[in-house]
């Protein structure tokens, strides 16, 4: 199979988006269980490009090498396979959305093969991307993958996110040049630690707020994270953001609205 | 595929002894490699179709090889060695005849200050012979002492001066002064059959030399170009490099430059009706008039910037260049939010008149012309067109007043300390003075270069007591009006615009009238009194009494010290253009907006839906929204709705494709957006996936939504799109085979594919919690695993789309309908 065949191709031979061959997996695992090693052998030998989909295949299907694979050129991004050039990209900033693709791969994989080693595979590969956060695009998938994965990553991954948020910030305070939108990225991320760490939540929000005041996608972030926030310092911010920011208006009054339904209950 | 297979499966079993490796090992792989290499090689070389660089970089010898209609490519059978090529500059009265513009007629023209850095070379120097020499030469972006000139040029400051005291060199001028008289390579000499590929395949442009390093070290780009380096074999290799790129010099590189302009045909100017004695006399005077201006704008920088020197951080002055330069942002996009209403008026009457305009009016460089709407609305389209006009002059004034706005960056003015802001304006200036000087250099050879200062142009007219419009004319002045006409309508002048806009400092920033459109006779023929009154020299307005009118008026005629002088002068700006702000309706019709200062909470929640149908591209709607809420809001409202920009950023647009020869968004030669694929069968959803092989056949550019004015940077570049324009037109059916795809129809169709996967889906239910939530939602839905990932994806996607106000246009985006590209991050005109 030429490497179009084995990402771009059905089981039945029909030719389809990468996704749907993704996805298509997932319902029927045996059927393509004759293509891992292709795709192993992919993922080892072939074009940048091509690596990294058979790697996001692997993963997204529950695949050990696919995780070993990522944790490798996680930990030496210098060493990955399309670090001259970006293999896939942002399609708002154009930049290199190779490790964001990989980190979805990481939540897609709770629909795929559990197994006891791919449980701490994935603790290891979200442990090494969240060391890549402050300087490597993730929007907020990196975030969402955390959410689909809260009981098992959460206790082993709170100060690595933690130390993510906090280098973030002093990249952002360097005012080092990004080419992606790193204040957003961390204020999806913080929301992770609403639930055992509110105040901390708090005070990063009101750091990016003081540093972003009109930056709307950091605030569309920050309003769906301080929405399901409990204190009344929550509740400040978002009032003050549903004043000054009126083109967020119908974003913010919902967050409010689960603010205080959560505050009935 | 056994063998592949056969490895693979080793690993598969064996997963421990699994090792990524960097390469592929085999043939097919080598062979892969090399095909990559070769297809890299290919597309480096294949010429950029458009790459314009800052006026100030030409050189005389450019402009000259421009007007003689010297071919812009050499015969490559007649190569020399790379030293051999630079050869000294000939003197002007030596040059061959067909140098000299024929319808100059200036030759004996009067005498001004300013005189060109070519007409004092020693011919001693010029005759020197070739040899590199370690002194430096370049743009003020780039260090010192790191590109060389020839030794055939004359480097000695005393040299270079110009006969006028007035202009002083300093240091930084002093380096673009010798790239102006630097030798250019003779056309005959010129060895690279590279070059003569790229110079053949480049229609209305051609490289200059710029300079040789004689050392080696990381530097700036000034511009766009290239950079032709000698490998280990001795063969050249060419080097594309961009304007502001950090660049490896080594030893012996040379950087050169893409003049793009278009020739003058010889026969258009055999036609010019430019041979009279009138027209002549006009010339000189013309020109005359012009070296004035532009030795006196030369000048004002010079104590402008010693002024900026000398201020205290403390003083007022940082403070007040700050507000009047958001004061100049908000004037530029009141300015756009007009064209908006323009538009919108357009639309209006197409919408609710049967007038059908004439089939063929459609005109690229008049894209609201009087004669495609009906008379009814012409009065209305004309009061926006002289409120335009009035913030146009606006600006100029207040640029004119305060150069320094032309040259510090609007977007980071409010973040930047005192000491960056002098830098710049240091910087600025000496770019702007080079490409003062090299105006002047142009209008010394050939005069009808300073029909582009068109206020120049028309103190020269009412010095000779020409009226333009008056229709009894005598004959000879008839002849100086159709030599006017002449200029302004051949269509091959130089493409000043886009030259300069690429620089970004311009000219024209302090010569009130610079102008980029081309030769601007309809300015200064179809101005009123109020532009007259308002949009005369900028330099003049500065230094007579008009400030120490309006300082006695404020300070009730006591006597000023300096500082109160220029608090009034502060003052009697801001005051004009607030004024100016306060009496435009920036809603719908004149007048309508003033008076309107407080507003309620009740509007801002109004003015949310109007930006939200502004989004979606539905501009009657907004009409509407605007004509309930202008009772309501105020004019801050306004300028909050102004503040919505629809951008993209791109590292480099010019680009086809990227990488991996992957075809991706990109201007093409003609400026439009192209699409990785116009045609191609990629559906929006595919697009928003974004893994090729979708992708690289999208028909679809992606855009998003930035307030304030200001987009974070993500790319070098920017351009900016007329969403409201580009809408107007499609409707129209100017526009064919495109389409916008606003926020909101991104959603739904995001809908529609959602709801093939689960019927009745409430996506807003699916994201009201945010990212903790949809997993959660998706789950309740009871869809098999493939159905629950492709769920959450188009969920995320609903999400990210409201977030970033992401605009999709399918097709081609022409030139007109968008700003740019600028230096990200900042707000151009």
């Amino acid at each position: 199979m030429t490497p179009e065949e084995i990402l771009f191709t059905k089981f039945d031979g029909t030719h389809d988006h990468f996704y749907e061959v993704l996805w298509d997996e997932l319902d029927s695992p045996e059927s393509y269980k004759n293509r891992i090693p292709l795709l192993i052998n992919l993922m080892s030998y072939g074009q940048p490009y091509h690596r990294l989909l058979s790697c996001i295949m692997l993963i997204s299907w529950g695949y050990i090498a696919g995780f070993q694979t990522l944790i490798e050129w996680a930990t030496n991004p210098e060493k990955s396979p399309w670090h001259e050039e970006a293999v896939i990209r942002d399609r708002i900033t154009d930049a290199d959305s190779a490790f964001e693709k990989l980190a979805e791969a990481i939540g897609t994989s709770y629909s795929g093969i559990e197994s006891q080693e791919i449980s701490v595979l994935r603790k290891m590969a979200v442990k090494t991307l969240l060391k890549l956060f402050p300087k490597t695009l993730f929007d907020n998938t990196l975030t969402f993958t955390i959410y689909r994965g809260k009981e098992e990553l959460l206790p082993s991954i709170v100060e690595d996110i933690r130390t993510a948020i906090d280098k973030s910030f002093e990249v952002l305070d360097s005012q080092e040049g990004l080419n992606f939108d790193l204040q957003m990225q961390v204020a999806s991320l913080i929301g992770i630690l609403d639930e055992f760490d509110e105040s901390a939540v708090i005070k990063y929000a009101k750091n990016l707020v003081k540093k972003f005041p009109d930056d709307r996608r950091m605030l569309f972030e920050l309003v769906s994270v301080l929405g399901s926030c409990k204190s009344l310092q929550a509740l400040e911010i978002l009032k003050d953001l549903h004043r000054s920011n009126s083109d967020l208006k119908e974003h913010v009054e919902n967050a409010l609205k689960r603010f205080r339904e959560a505050q009935m209950t | 595929m056994d063998k592949d297979f056969a490895r693979g499966e080793r690993l598969y079993r064996n997963p421990s002894a699994f090792q990524p490796q960097q390469s592929w090992s085999d043939e097919q792989a080598k062979k892969e490699e090399n095909w990559l290499t070769l297809r890299e090689e290919k597309r480096k070389k294949k010429p950029k179709a458009f790459q314009p660089i800052p006026l100030h970089l030409q050189s005389p010898e450019a402009i000259k090889a421009y007007i003689n209609g010297l071919p812009a490519a050499p015969k490559p059978a007649e190569a020399k060695p790379a030293e051999a090529r630079w050869k000294p500059a000939p003197e002007p009265s030596k040059a061959p005849a067909a140098s000299t513009p024929q319808n100059s007629g200036s030759s004996g023209g009067a005498a001004t200050n300013l005189t060109t850095e070519e007409s004092v070379q020693p011919k001693s120097k010029v005759a020197a012979p070739q040899k590199i020499e370690p002194t430096l030469v370049a743009s003020t972006r780039l260090s010192p002492g790191t590109l060389a000139k020839s030794e055939g040029t004359p480097v000695k400051q005393t040299s270079l001066k110009p006969q006028s005291s007035a202009i002083s060199d300093k240091p930084q001028r002093q380096t673009a002064q010798v790239i102006a008289a630097a030798p250019q390579p003779q056309p005959s000499t010129q060895t690279q059959p590279q070059q003569v590929a790229q110079a053949t395949a480049q229609p209305e442009g051609q490289w200059m030399n710029s300079g040789v390093a004689t050392k080696g070290g990381l530097e700036t780009i000034p511009f766009d170009g290239r950079v032709i380096r000698k490998n280990k074999e001795g063969k050249q290799v060419i080097i594309p490099v961009k304007y502001g790129q950090q660049f490896q010099m080594q030893p012996g590189d040379q950087l050169q430059n893409f003049f793009n302009l278009t020739r003058f045909k010889t026969q258009d100017r055999a036609n010019s009706p430019g041979q009279t004695a009138s027209v002549n006399t006009f010339k000189d005077k013309l020109k005359n008039n012009a070296q004035k201006r532009l030795q006196s704008n030369y000048n004002r920088l010079d104590t402008d910037l010693k002024e900026y020197k000398n201020l205290s951080p403390n003083n007022p002055k940082w403070q007040q260049l700050r507000q009047l330069s958001q004061k100049d942002q908000q004037l530029m996009q009141l300015n756009q939010r007009l064209d908006r209403q323009i538009s919108d008026l357009v639309i209006k009457d197409r919408k609710e008149t049967s007038f059908t305009p004439p089939n063929a009016f459609i005109d690229r460089d008049d894209v609201y012309p009087m004669g495609v709407v009906s008379p009814q609305i012409q009065s209305q389209i004309k009061q926006i067109e002289s409120q335009q006009q009035l913030l146009k002059i606006a600006r100029r004034q207040m640029q004119a007043q305060y150069p320094a706005l032309a040259v510090i960056d609007s977007a980071k003015v409010a973040n930047s300390s005192n000491a960056q802001l002098l830098g710049t304006i240091s910087q600025g200036f000496g770019q702007i003075q080079f490409n003062i000087k090299d105006l002047s250099q142009q209008i010394q050879k050939d005069p009808s270069k300073a029909l582009l200062l068109d206020d120049v142009v028309k103190g020269t007219l009412q010095g000779l007591k020409i009226d333009p419009n008056d229709p009894k004319q005598s004959e000879t002045n008839k002849q100086i009006i159709d030599y006017l006409k002449w200029e302004k309508t051949k269509d091959n002048i130089l493409k000043w615009g886009g030259t300069l806009l690429t620089g970004g400092l311009t000219v024209g920033a302090i010569i009130a009238t610079f102008a980029t459109e081309g030769l601007a006779l309809p300015f200064f023929l179809g101005l009123g009194g109020a532009a007259t009154g308002l949009g005369t020299a900028a330099y003049e307005y500065r230094e007579l009494a008009t400030v120490d009118l309006a300082a006695n008026a404020q300070q009730g005629g006591t006597k000023l010290t300096s500082q109160d002088k220029d608090t009034a002068r502060f003052n009697l700006i801001m005051g004009r253009v607030n004024l100016l702000m306060a009496g435009l309706d920036v809603g719908l019709s004149v007048k309508a907006v003033t008076g309107l200062l407080k507003l309620g909470a009740k509007p801002i929640s109004q003015f949310s839906q109007v930006l939200e149908l502004q989004r979606a591209g539905k501009t009657e709607e907004v009409l509407e929204s605007l004509q309930q809420l202008r009772k309501e809001v105020d004019p801050k409202t306004f300028e909050e709705l102004e503040k919505i920009r629809i951008v993209r950023q791109d590292n480099d647009f010019s680009a086809q494709v990227n990488h991996k020869g992957k075809p991706k968004s990109h201007i093409g030669s003609s400026g439009s957006v192209i699409p990785s694929n116009a045609v191609g069968k990629t559906s929006l959803i595919e697009h928003i996936y974004g893994v090729d092989p979708a992708k690289s056949n999208s028909p679809f550019t992606s855009f998003m939504t930035e307030k304030n004015g200001v987009a974070k940077v993500y790319g070098s570049k920017e351009i900016e799109l007329n969403i409201s324009r580009l809408k107007a037109d499609i409707k129209l059916g100017r526009l064919k085979d495109i389409e916008i795809f606003a926020p909101k129809e991104i959603t739904n169709s995001i809908k529609l594919e959602a709801e093939k996967i689960s019927p009745g889906i409430n996506l807003s239910k699916g994201i009201a919690q945010g990212n903790k939530g949809i997993e959660t939602y998706v789950k309740t839905l009871g869809l098999s695993k493939r159905k629950t990932e492709k769920m959450i994806r188009l969920l995320r996607a609903y999400s990210d789309t409201s977030r970033d106000g992401e605009f999709l246009i399918r097709g081609s985006i022409p030139k007109d309908y968008y700003l740019g590209p600028y230096p990200a991050g900042q707000i151009q005109q």
